[in-house]
C-alpha cells in the first residue's frame, strides 16, 4: 500500500489519544463498606467482567478510528503490481539488473563477461539497505528474482545463468524493469541493461514509451572483439506445403559473412533425411551476404525434413543451420457438378472454376467438370470436396451421396445461378446447402454508377481470407456482381462476406462432420466479373483447400514461438486446425518426449508429433531467430537517449498510456473513501455500544 | 429529665401529645392505657350479669332492680399498664452509615430506641431494653420508674456494634425468656434471612406479644448511589467485592425489593406493624407518622 499524502500518517500518533484518555479517565477504584454484598454478590462479577470487554472492544474502536483517520487523510492506494517490497522499508537503491540471454549471448567468450558485469552491478548494492531485481530477456523478458533485499538469491540466479537460442528483443525488457520499479519507494533507481546490444534486438523499438520519471538506464555492453564473427544463415525461403509434382522447387537461404576475413569455399549443404542431397561453395568476403539456391522435387508424400548447413569451423555452430519440412500434399480431387454445360466458356458454369484450380500441371488438385444431369453417386465416393455449379437440383441418389460427403468430413461449395429455381433447389438440396434461395437480386443503379454491387465485407477471421488480411494481398471488394442470388434461413450460417448493401454474399454452415458453403453467385461472366479479377484462383484455391483439408499445419517455427496453438491434429492423421487428439506427444530435436504439444520451442531442430502409438504423425522445423548472427550493435548512449527521460518530458503517444494509468491510480487512490467509511461505521458502532455499556 | 445524645426533645415535642397503644390485650402491674385481660370493678363499664351469692352488694345496679325486680351486679373492665421489650440490633451491619446521613444505622435505632423508652415510660409502661447481634448482649427488664430510663439511656450511649448479624437466634431465645406478654418493638436492619427472621416474630407472636418491626435501613442501602468502579467491604464479614455499579444496580434494587417486601408481607400475616426507617430522613417524620397511622388502626 503507498500515499499520496504520507506526511498525514504522523496524525497515526493520534490513536494514542484514546488510548490515553482510557488510561486518565478510567475508572479509579472506590472502596467502601458496606453493610452486606447479599444483594450483588452473585451478578457482580459477569457484570464487571462484561464491562470490561466492553471498555476494550470501546478503547480498540476509537484507537481504530483515530488510526483511519490519519491514514485516510494520508490518501492511500493500491499500486499495481506490487510486490513483495511494497511492505519492506524504504531502499536507498533499488536496480533491475536485465541481462541479456538471447543466441547471440551463446558466442564464444560472451557468457563469463556477462555474469562478471551482472556481478559487478549486484555487488555495488549493499547488502540489506538496498535492493534488486533480476530479469533475464530473449524474445520476451522473465523476471526471475523480483525486487529482494537478499541479494544472495539474485547472485544465485545469476550464477545459473545461461544463454538460450532465442532473439533479441531489449526495449520490452528495459520496460519490463520499469514496471517492477514502479511501485517501489526508493532514493534510486536503476535499471542496469547488460547485454550484446544487437541493433536486430533494438530496432522494433517505436519510441512510444519512456522510462518513469527518476528512473536512471545503465547499459554494460558485453560484445565480442570485432571482426570475431563468423558465417551464419541470415536468411532463408523453404516451401511449407506443396502440391505432390515433379516440378523441382526453389531452396534458398542467404548466408552471411560477419567475421573480418575472406571467406573461401565455403560449403553449403542441403540434406534430407540424414542423406546430403546437394552442396555448393560459395566465396564470402568480409560483411557479404551470399544466396545460395537449391532445386529439388519433392515427390514423397507427406513430411519432407531437411537441413541447409553451411559447413565450416565456426564460433557459433548453432546459427550455420536451417532447418526445415516440406510437407508434399497429394492433389485433392474436386469434381465439379455443372448445371449449364456449354461450349461458350462465357456462359459455361463450370470453366471459369476449372481453369482456376488447375491452371497448369502443377496443382494440387484434380478438377473435373461433371454435367449434373448425368451425374452417378459413384463419383464422390473419393472426393473430399464437391463443387455444385449453377445445380438447380440433383436426384436423390446423388443428394445422399453428398450428405455422406459431408458425413465423411468432406466440403461442399455451392454457386448458384441463372439455371437454378429457388423452389425446387431448397426441396432438393435445401438441407445440405447454409441456407435457402429466395430471389434473384438485380442491384439498383445509382447515379452516373452500373448497376451492380460489390463485397463491402469480409470476415478476415476466417481461415479462407487469413491470407487476404494483410494489405495488398487480395482484394474481394474489386469483383462487382450485376445479379446475385438473395438467401433465407441463415440463422445457423456464418456470414463470410456481405454486399454493400447488407445481403450475405458468402455463407458457411457445418453440417455433420461436414462444411456447406455457398457462393451466391455463380462465378461465371453472366453475373459478376469475379473469375476475371486477380483473387479469384488464390480465392477459390483457399475454398476448396479449406473446405477439402482446412489448412495444413505449420511446418516451420522459431525458438520462443508456442507450438501447441498451432499443432492440430484432424481425424486421419492429417494436419487441421481443430481439436488436437488426446494423447499425442511431442518429441524434440533431443529426443525428449513432451506429453502435450502446448510446449515453448527453446531449440532450433525438428519436432515430431507422436501419436498414441509413439508414430510419426507429422513433423516441423523450428530455427533460431536468422537476425541473431548479425553482431552489429547499438551504441549504449542510443538506447539510454531514447529510454531515459529528461525532467518533465511527456513522450508523444505516452499520454494516453499515462492517462488510461492516471484513473486506474485515483480509482485506487479512492480507497480513501472507503476508509472514511470505515471510520463512520466505527463511529456508530463506538456510539451503538458505548450507549449499551452506559445502561449496563 | 434524663439526658442523653440519643433523646432528641425536637423528636419528643412531637410526638408528645400521642399514645402507643398495644393492640392486643396485654397484663400489668398498675393501671393504664391498655386493655388488661382481668375484668375488675375500674371505671370502665363492661356488662350486666346476675347476682350471685358471696358479690359484694354494694355493686348491684339498683336502678336496673328497680325496673326488673333482678339483682343485676354492674362490671367494669380493668385497665392495665404494658410491659415494653424494646429489642435492638447492634450488629456490624447497623454500623453502616453512608457519606450523605449523619447517622449509621446504630446511632438511628438508638435514637428511635431512647425516644420509645422516654414515650413508654412517660405513659407510666414498664419498658426493657435488649441489644443483641449474634446472641443478647445486654438485657434490662421493663421497669416503669425514671431512674430506669436513665438506665436506659446510659446504655444507650455506650453501645458498640458487634459482629454478625443474627436476628432470628436471640430473638427466638428472648420469646422464650419474656414472661409477661407485652409489647416488643424490633429495632433491626433485619439483614438476616427473612424466613428465620419471621419463624422468630412467629414465635413472639405466639407467646402473645404484639409485635412492631422498625427496619432502619440508610439511604445509600435503599437507593444505590453509587456511580464508578467501587471495591465494596462487608462490615460484618470483611468480604471484598470489586462492583461496576452502573451495571449491578438494577439487580441490586431488585434484590433489595424482594428482600424488604418479603418483610413487609411477612410482619403483615403476623399480624404485626411495620416500619421502614430511611436513616435520611428525621425520625421524629417516621415516628409521628407511624404512631399516627396505628392510632388510627386501634
Amino acid at each position: 500500500m503507498s500515499f499520496l499524502n504520507r506526511y498525514f500518517l504522523i496524525g497515526l500518533a493520534g490513536a494514542a489519544i484514546p488510548i490515553l484518555i482510557h488510561l486518565l479517565t478510567r475508572d479509579r477504584v472506590r472502596r467502601v463498606a458496606f453493610s452486606t454484598l447479599r444483594f450483588f454478590a452473585n451478578a457482580s462479577r459477569n457484570v464487571l467482567r462484561r464491562k470490561r470487554i466492553y471498555e476494550m472492544i470501546l478503547l480498540a474502536m476509537r484507537t481504530a478510528a483515530c488510526a483511519l483517520l490519519a491514514i485516510a487523510f494520508a490518501r492511500p492506494f493500491l499500486a499495481s503490481g506490487e510486490g513483495g517490497l511494497g511492505g519492506l522499508l524504504t531502499p536507498g537503491t533499488a536496480r533491475v539488473i536485465v541481462v541479456d540471454l538471447s543466441a547471440s549471448m551463446g558466442r564464444e567468450g560472451l557468457l563469463t563477461p556477462l555474469r562478471e558485469e551482472a556481478l559487478t552491478a549486484l555487488n555495488s548494492l549493499s547488502e540489506g539497505s538496498d535492493a534488486a531485481a533480476l530479469v533475464t530477456f530473449t524474445d520476451a523478458a522473465r523476471v526471475e528474482v523480483p525486487f529482494t533485499r537478499r541479494l544472495g538469491e539474485v547472485r544465485a540466479k545469476l550464477e545459473a545463468i545461461a544463454p538460450g537460442h532465442g532473439g533479441t528483443r531489449i526495449a520490452p525488457a528495459v520496460q519490463q524493469a520499469d514496471v517492477l520499479l514502479r511501485p517501489v519507494k526508493a532514493r534510486a533507481k536503476e535499471v542496469c541493461l547488460i547485454s550484446d546490444l544487437q541493433r536486430t534486438g533494438w530496432s522494433d523499438f517505436a519510441g512510444d514509451w519512456k522510462l518513469a520519471p527518476g528512473v536512471r538506464l545503465v547499459v554494460r555492453p558485453v560484445q565480442p572483439p570485432k571482426d570475431a564473427g563468423g558465417l551464419a544463415i541470415v536468411e532463408a525461403d523453404t516451401p511449407q506445403s506443396v502440391a505432390m509434382s515433379r516440378t523441382p522447387r526453389t531452396l534458398a537461404v542467404r548466408v552471411a559473412n560477419f567475421s573480418g576475413a575472406e571467406r573461401r569455399d565455403v560449403e553449403v549443404a542441403f540434406s534430407m533425411g540424414g542423406k546430403e542431397i546437394a552442396a555448393q561453395k560459395v566465396n564470402l568476403r568480409p560483411g557479404a551476404r551470399v544466396p545460395v539456391r537449391f532445386r529439388h522435387a519433392f515427390e514423397t508424400p507427406g513430411d519432407n525434413p531437411g537441413v541447409v548447413r553451411v559447413k565450416a569451423d565456426d564460433a557459433v555452430a548453432a546459427d550455420n543451420e536451417f532447418w526445415f519440412n516440406v510437407r508434399v500434399i497429394p492433389r485433392i480431387p474436386v469434381p465439379i457438378l455443372n448445371g449449364r454445360p456449354t461450349s461458350s466458356p462465357m456462359t459455361d458454369a463450370a470453366w471459369f472454376l476449372q481453369k482456376a484450380l488447375a491452371p497448369g500441371d502443377d496443382t494440387p488438385f484434380l478438377a473435373r467438370s461433371i454435367d449434373a444431369t448425368k451425374v452417378l453417386p459413384d463419383e464422390f465416393q473419393d472426393a473430399r470436396v464437391v463443387i455444385l455449379a449453377n445445380v438447380g437440383e440433383v436426384a436423390p441418389a446423388v443428394h445422399d451421396a453428398l450428405a455422406a460427403l459431408l458425413q465423411r468430413g468432406g466440403g461442399l461449395l455451392f454457386l448458384p445461378g441463372d439455371r437454378v429455381d429457388a423452389e425446387a433447389f431448397n426441396r432438393s438440396l435445401g438441407d445440405l446447402a447454409p441456407c435457402t434461395l429466395r430471389r434473384i437480386v438485380t442491384p439498383a443503379a445509382r447515379a452516373d454508377e452500373r448497376a451492380e454491387a460489390s463485397i463491402a465485407r469480409v470476415d478476415y477471421e476466417h481461415p479462407v481470407f487469413e491470407v487476404f488480411q494483410r494489405p495488398h494481398h487480395g482484394d474481394l471488394t474489386t469483383a462487382r456482381f450485376t445479379q446475385f442470388w438473395e438467401v433465407t434461413d441463415s440463422q445457423l450460417s456464418r456470414v463470410l462476406a456481405r454486399f454493400d448493401d447488407g445481403r450475405p454474399a458468402l455463407l458457411e454452415r457445418q453440417i455433420d462432420a461436414g462444411t456447406s458453403m455457398m457462393l451466391v453467385n455463380p462465378a461465371d461472366l453472366q453475373w459478376s466479373n469475379l473469375p476475371l479479377r486477380a483473387i479469384f484462383l488464390p480465392y477459390l484455391h483457399q475454398t476448396v483447400r479449406y473446405l477439402a483439408i482446412r489448412t495444413e499445419g505449420r511446418t516451420a517455427f522459431r525458438v520462443g514461438e508456442r507450438l501447441g496453438s498451432h499443432l492440430h491434429l484432424a481425424p486421419g492423421g492429417q494436419v487441421r486446425n481443430e481439436d488436437v487428439t488426446p494423447g499425442h506427444q511431442l518429441r524434440g530435436p533431443d529426443g525428449k518426449l513432451f506429453e502435450t504439444t502446448d510446449v515453448v520451442a527453446t531449440q532450433p531442430g525438428l519436432y515430431a508429433v507422436l501419436d498414441k502409438g509413439g508414430k510419426e504423425v507429422f513433423q516441423f522445423a523450428v530455427n533460431r531467430d536468422p537476425t541473431e548472427a548479425d553482431p552489429a550493435a547499438v551504441e549504449p548512449q542510443e538506447i539510454v537517449a531514447a529510454l531515459e527521460r529528461v525532467q518533465g518530458e511527456v513522450v508523444s503517444g505516452e499520454e494516453n498510456v499515462q492517462a488510461s494509468q492516471r484513473p486506474g491510480r485515483d480509482d485506487q487512490a479512492g480507497l480513501w473513501w472507503y476508509v472514511l467509511l470505515a471510520v463512520a461505521m466505527l463511529s456508530l458502532g463506538e456510539l451503538a455500544l458505548g450507549n449499551r455499556a452506559v445502561r449496563h | 429529665m434524663a439526658k442523653s445524645q440519643y433523646l432528641d426533645f425536637d423528636v419528643i415535642a412531637r410526638i408528645s401529645n400521642m399514645q402507643l397503644l398495644a393492640k392486643v390485650v396485654v397484663e400489668g402491674f398498675i393501671l393504664g392505657l391498655h386493655r388488661s385481660p382481668y375484668r375488675g370493678f375500674s371505671v370502665e363499664f363492661a356488662e350486666y350479669r346476675q347476682y350471685t351469692a358471696g358479690d359484694e352488694i354494694k355493686h348491684i345496679d339498683w336502678k336496673v332492680y328497680g325496673k326488673t325486680d333482678r339483682y343485676y351486679i354492674k362490671q367494669f373492665e380493668e385497665e392495665t399498664n404494658l410491659t415494653c421489650h424494646i429489642l435492638l440490633d447492634s450488629s456490624g451491619s447497623m454500623a453502616y452509615k453512608s457519606r450523605e446521613t449523619g447517622l449509621s444505622k446504630l446511632q438511628y435505632g438508638s435514637c428511635l430506641a431512647a425516644c420509645l423508652s422516654y414515650f413508654m415510660m412517660r405513659q407510666r409502661d414498664a419498658t426493657g431494653l435488649t441489644v443483641f447481634d449474634t446472641k443478647a448482649r445486654l438485657m434490662l427488664p421493663p421497669r416503669t420508674r425514671q431512674s430506669h430510663l436513665h438506665r436506659i439511656l446510659t446504655e444507650l450511649d455506650h453501645l458498640e456494634p458487634g459482629g454478625e448479624t443474627n436476628v432470628a437466634g436471640p430473638l427466638h431465645d428472648l420469646a422464650e425468656s419474656l414472661k409477661r406478654t407485652g409489647l416488643v418493638i424490633l429495632i433491626s436492619d433485619l439483614l438476616d434471612d427473612p424466613q428465620k427472621v419471621l419463624s422468630a416474630l412467629q414465635h413472639f407472636r405466639f407467646k402473645g406479644h404484639d409485635i412492631i418491626v422498625f427496619q432502619i435501613m440508610d439511604d445509600a442501602e435503599l437507593t444505590f448511589p453509587f456511580d464508578s468502579m467501587t471495591e465494596f467491604t462487608d462490615l460484618e464479614t470483611s468480604e471484598k467485592l470489586l462492583v461496576a455499579p452502573e451495571g449491578i444496580k438494577p439487580v441490586y434494587m431488585a434484590e433489595l425489593r424482594r428482600f424488604l417486601t418479603a418483610y413487609e408481607k411477612g410482619c403483615a400475616d403476623l399480624r404485626a406493624d411495620y416500619k421502614l426507617f430511611d436513616t435520611r430522613s428525621p425520625l421524629e417524620l417516621g415516628l409521628s407518622e407511624y404512631l399516627h397511622r396505628r392510632s388510627q388502626m386501634n
